[in-house]
């Protein structure tokens, strides 16, 4: 399968320090505040001592994985708290010991063996999101394994290849496991040798499991992108990857799951980029879930100048945030601490038809034109150019010459229109918080 | 409880493109330079002078418009100054000095400030204002002087000239208005409106191509416009599709349908092609981002359908280059092309897209660090020579000062910057090879960042190198010598 894919861009790389520098366990901050997906029920009480690695909520359906601590403390809290994702979510408060202390970990022996539902069930216990796919999915022809980073400033993925190479591997041995008749295809750059070499090895000799080298271009990390280019199928937002076959799940997690099935370690940290030109020193950190994020602007040795934007994930995608108390959640990848001026914030000039927002669309779109439309609020229009195949990336707003914010506005369009009739005011205010990154400048409800 | 300090929130992405607009204008300026030098050697430093007014008037008009409607003013992104040089261009160097204030105060006021302003307008300002200047004062614009009879009489910079057509003076066919006129230049018509006015035309292909024939000041310049037609592929800053399918079309065009008959057919595509304004219409006009299609397909149907009615126009229209009106009537399809011809997936073809892709990159890849060592061993070549040459000029001033141990030293230090300069030469070419590799290719270059170790040592070398003491005068400050 070739790699290519039209349009895109190659971004000027902002990561040369944290490509080198290892991964650093950072130790316990001052207290978590451990998110909980919709679903899940905390099942400690406040004031109680949990170690770390202890469930902290259970499953309320099958949909849902429980939650683990991240470090040992006493339960301050269980409250609503703001999300990185601009929405609420519950959330268990814990104010961290000075001395950790952690559960046992215990894998299951001759994991190598062992049976489809044990393997579910050690994935599901170890709190790893996308189990009940693998459980219900059927006729999957490809399992995707994302270890691709094509933005500015993640090097995580890389880091953890490099550190951690053999927990994706046995991961990849799990999930080859679980679905033994799809392909297991491992997506990395075809200009990262070193994690690319080291990836075919320690896969080598694993039946059914084989590395795909892919472009160095951003977006090759969506999964739009990498459906394309490793299984040859055209995702749509109004799917998703299992209705076409393909199950994709990101490096970090596979290598949860060889660490939760090998050695029983629930997922309890994240590993993220802490980088920006405000922090002093760029790096990867491994910081327990629920970790704010002042503490981890504090391990990177603090700020060297005033931040002026306070991203979680990268900057092409990622979500501006209004303050700096709010958690790191399991998915949470990079946090970017922006100095004024690193982002452009000039007012944006006329679109001069250049015509390089088309040449860079992956998704065969006019962004210029669409631009246009969606101000006017002419949906019908943008439904006549496609709108809603926008995947979001923001290539178009990267390489326009005159600043014009396309991608959020077309993304902000994009999320309602075409959308039968709402009446309903809570789901359209879903839309609107979800998508509508364009109305969330009015939000006044942050700590 | 203080409240914790608030960040801005806006949607993502958080990155902004270098490039600007104005960026984008100066590097159409920079490419039409070649072609504006050629045109003053050829006729006259009046050409400056018709720029400069053509310039003054159009980024004045547009200050003056955006001061009346009490906006910023948008002078500051260049596309005024390219309107007024564009059109400038596209008119004979004998016209008078207040005929380009006047159609550049059109171009900019009417075709692109009342529709809008940058962005909005629907026609081609530059051309826009061309064809009102030939519709409004035709016997200016359609009278050209000969360049070579220019190099007795050059063209007068501030006073206007008479240009007559030679064939008024020789025979008795009289001019357009019906009289003999005054003139103090000869010149003809364009050369295509000599060819359509039934005479024999002979030219040297040569002469078209340096831009020595009667012509707009822009024009003729055949070479150096294909050099900022370079200029512009290189930078990446041209629509080339326009320009290819205008030039193609063109060239199968005249291939295919010779004016005069068939007498002429191995000659008019070469006249069809350098003859009139189509390198300069195909390269910098029809490409002006605004009014041309933004989508690859429509760019090509839009280039292709301007070389169709060009050369209709110049075959059966009244006018001799159709080149202007091609690009007008264009325009107006531009929106239409662009909502039919979107772009759509072939994978067959991004497949082998990819694929010569890559090997040109390999190829750009194994050519460069070579290049970059014989240019490293030029200028260490070069500095050697320099170093030995003061040297001896140090020696000539000073011959009392030559003692026997004095003249051994001397004699010791050629050597010695000799040795040195080939040390650093090739301590540089490994680092410039090194640079070299990991800079011409941003994306592919992670190789620089996958060992980035490596990459600091050699970094540290040539500054170890800096601090030793040389006698390389003109290299480095006396700052930097550690004695």
């Amino acid at each position: 399968m070739a790699s290519y894919f039209r349009g895109g861009i190659c971004l000027p790389s902002a990561k040369d320090e944290t490509l080198i520098s290892p991964i650093v366990t950072i130790p316990a901050p001052e207290e978590l505040v451990i998110p909980l997906p919709d679903g899940a029920r905390p099942c400690v009480a406040v004031g109680e001592h949990v170690l770390r690695g202890q469930r902290v909520a259970e499953a309320a359906d099958e949909n849902v994985v429980p939650v683990h601590a991240g470090a040992s403390g006493r339960v301050a809290a269980l409250a609503p708290w703001v999300h990185s994702s601009g929405r609420e979510r519950v959330c268990v408060a814990i104010e961290c010991d000075k001395e950790q202390q952690s559960l046992s970990f215990e894998g299951i022996p001759d994991w190598r063996n062992a049976g489809r539902e044990v393997l579910l069930d050690a994935v599901r216990d170890a709190g790893i999101a996308g189990q009940m796919l693998l459980r219900t999915a059927k006729n999957v022809d490809f399992v995707i394994i994302n270890a691709a980073e094509s933005t500015p400033y993640e090097s995580s993925v890389y880091r953890i290849v490099m550190e951690q190479g053999m927990d994706i591997a046995d991961g990849a041995a799990v999930l080859h496991r679980i679905l033994p008749q799809a392909e297991l295809v491992i997506g990395i750059e075809e200009n990262r040798t070193e994690a690319r070499t080291r990836l075919e090895k320690l896969t080598e000799g694993m039946e059914g499991v084989r590395i795909q080298p892919l472009s160095p271009k951003y977006p090759q990390s969506s999964d739009y992108l990498l459906m394309r280019s490793i299984a040859g199928r055209e995702l749509t937002r109004e799917m998703s990857p299992e209705d076409l076959g393909c199950i994709l799940i990101d490096a970090a997690s596979a290598a949860a799951i060889g660490r939760a099935v090998r050695d029983g370690i629930p997922l309890m940290d994240s590993v993220l980029t802490a980088a920006g030109g405000a922090v002093k020193t760029p790096r990867n950190l491994r910081v327990p879930v629920g970790t704010s994020l002042k503490a981890v602007a504090a391990a990177c040795g603090g700020f060297s100048g005033e931040p002026e934007k306070i991203i979680v994930g990268d900057s092409m995608q990622g979500i501006a945030q209004p303050s700096m108390n709010v958690p790191v959640d399991k998915d949470t990848k990079a946090v970017l601490f922006l100095e004024a001026g690193e982002e452009g914030g000039e007012e944006p000039g006329p679109c001069v038809h250049c015509g390089r927002c088309v040449d860079a669309c992956p998704m065969y779109l006019l962004p210029c034109y669409l631009y246009d439309y969606a101000r006017l609020g002419l949906t019908a229009e943008c439904m006549n150019l496609n709108i809603r195949d926008c995947i979001g990336c923001g290539t178009c707003t990267a390489v326009c010459p005159s600043g014009i914010p396309l991608s959020a506005q077309i993304r902000e369009t994009g999320e309602t229109a075409g959308v039968q009739e709402i009446d309903d005011e809570d789901i359209l205010r879903i839309f609107r918080r979800q998508g509508g990154f364009l109305s969330w400048t009015n939000r006044n409800d942050t700590p | 409880m203080d409240k914790p300090k608030r960040y801005t929130v806006t949607p993502p992405p958080y990155i902004r493109s270098a490039e600007r607009v104005s960026g984008m204008m100066l590097d159409v300026l920079i490419a039409l330079t070649p072609a504006l030098i050629v045109a003053v050697i050829i006729f006259g430093l009046r050409v400056l002078m018709l720029t400069a007014v053509s310039v003054a008037s159009s980024v004045g008009c547009e200050w003056l418009w955006t001061k009346m409607r009490r906006r910023k003013s948008t002078v500051g992104d260049l596309s005024a100054v390219v309107t007024g040089v564009l059109l400038s261009f596209m008119l004979p160097a004998s016209v008078p000095l207040w005929l380009p204030a006047v159609g550049a105060a059109f171009a900019v006021i009417v075709v692109k400030e009342l529709f809008g302003g940058l962005g909005k307008n629907l026609f081609n300002p530059a051309v826009g204002g061309y064809v009102f200047l030939l519709l409004s004062w035709p016997d200016y614009m359609t009278r050209f002087a000969n360049p070579q009879l220019l190099r007795r009489l050059p063209l007068p910079v501030f006073a206007t000239p008479k240009v007559g057509y030679v064939r008024d003076a020789l025979s008795s066919v009289p001019d357009i208005s019906g009289r003999f006129v005054d003139a103090t230049h000869l010149g003809d018509g364009s050369l295509l409106a000599v060819m359509q006015s039934g005479r024999k035309v002979t030219w040297d292909l040569w002469d078209l191509l340096t831009g020595m024939r009667e012509g707009a000041l822009g024009e003729t310049a055949v070479l150096a416009l294909l050099a900022g037609c370079a200029y512009l592929i290189w930078r990446r800053a041209l629509k080339f599709r326009v320009t290819a399918g205008f030039i193609l079309s063109v060239a199968v065009l005249s291939l295919i349908f010779p004016m005069g008959g068939y007498h002429y057919a191995d000659t008019y595509p070469a006249t069809a092609l350098f003859g009139g304004m189509l390198l300069l219409g195909a390269i910098f006009l029809a490409t002006d981002p605004v009014t041309s299609p933004v989508t690859p397909g429509g760019q090509w149907v839009y280039g292709i359908g301007c070389g169709v009615l060009t050369e209709l126009i110049r075959h059966r229209g009244a006018f001799p280059d159709g080149v202007a009106f091609a690009i007008l009537l264009m325009n107006v399809l531009t929106w239409t092309l662009d909502r039919y011809l979107r772009p759509k997936e072939h994978p067959k073809l991004d497949a082998l897209r990819e694929k010569l892709g890559k090997k040109l990159r390999e190829m750009w890849q194994r050519v460069m660090p070579v290049l970059g060592k014989a240019w490293n061993a030029v200028r260490a070549k070069c500095s050697q020579w320099i170093a030995a040459a003061k040297q001896k000029l140090a020696e000539k001033a000073a011959p009392k000062a030559e003692t026997p141990e004095n003249t051994t030293e001397s004699a010791d230090k050629p050597e010695e910057t000799a040795e040195k300069t080939a040390e650093e030469s090739k301590k540089s070419d490994a680092v410039a090879a090194d640079a070299s590799a990991a800079d011409e290719n941003p994306a592919e270059g992670e190789e620089a960042a996958e060992e980035p170790e490596a990459e600091v040592k050699t970094g540290d070398e040539p500054e170890t190198e800096a601090a030793e003491p040389k006698a390389e005068p003109g290299d480095e400050t006396p700052d930097e010598r550690e004695d």
